[in-house]
């Protein structure tokens, strides 16, 4: 739900809105940004995990996911950074 | 971020190892041509093709996070060379006519992102036990949402077309 409003926020002030408050705009963008990533790549391990995957399997994917999470977040936030903080 | 990407690299390379002793093809093919099984044609009703659709594009919309977040940085930090500008430039212009707008792959992502929000609303309201009896209309009332909010949205974003 958090998602949906997020998304719908984001649209709006991404295309619609130039003259937003910058701290609200970082605020939904950078929240949009992990939400995102984080639902969609525990969506990712979900689907695998339904494959029956074992143990070891399961420990590689997660950390691997984690990781990728993470690169993604912080490259996400690079190429964010012009848009939210520079003047 | 280098540190980061060996890593992955790392462990994607044991996890391809790992998915390569499991016979998770075989496993797939199985799943999708026994009689039996939920993943037959003949097995599916409404709500079974909501959820695969649902699981479908999910994989899609991750790509098209990922492809974004890397959109974004492309416009934001002025990467306008190289072979990454390049593919991003084909993935963005089906047709590419040269300079054009990415409106297919954007409808199309608008279109999977309305569905997969919406019916991702419709299984909320059904874990918490609303609509289990109606649920068929529930996913038609839904999809109308879905329509209405990419015709909505589509509309609004009519005028930044670039004319010509």
């Amino acid at each position: 739900m958090l998602l949906v409003a997020f998304l719908a926020l984001h649209l709006w002030a991404s295309n619609f809105n130039a003259e937003w408050a910058s701290v609200m705009r970082a605020t939904v963008d950078l929240s949009l940004l992990a939400l995102a990533l984080f639902h969609g790549l525990n969506g990712v391990r979900a689907v695998a995990m339904d494959f029956g995957l074992g143990l070891q399997a399961r420990r590689f994917l997660s950390v691997t996911l984690v990781m990728v999470g993470f690169a993604s977040f912080l490259f996400g936030v690079y190429g964010l950074w012009p848009l939210l903080f520079a003047r | 971020m280098l540190c980061c990407s060996t890593l992955c690299g790392c462990s994607s390379l044991v996890w391809l190892g790992v998915l390569g002793d499991s016979s998770t093809l075989g496993k797939i093919a199985r799943e999708l041509f026994d009689k039996s099984s939920d993943l037959n044609p003949r097995n599916m009703r409404l709500g079974m093709y909501a959820w695969l659709i649902q699981r479908l594009s999910g994989l899609y919309l991750v790509l098209y996070l990922l492809t974004h977040i890397t959109a974004i940085a492309q416009a934001n930090c002025g990467i306008t060379t190289g072979l990454q500008a390049q593919v991003l430039d084909v993935i963005r212009n089906p047709f590419y006519a040269g300079g054009s707008t990415a409106v297919i792959f954007d409808a199309l992502g608008l279109g999977i992102i309305a569905f997969h929000g919406l019916n991702g609303i419709r299984i909320v309201f059904l874990d918490l036990g609303f609509g289990i009896r109606r649920h068929r209309l529930v996913f038609w009332l839904s999809m109308i949402i879905a329509i209405a909010v990419s015709a909505y949205v589509i509309v609004l974003g009519l005028p930044m077309l670039p004319r010509g």
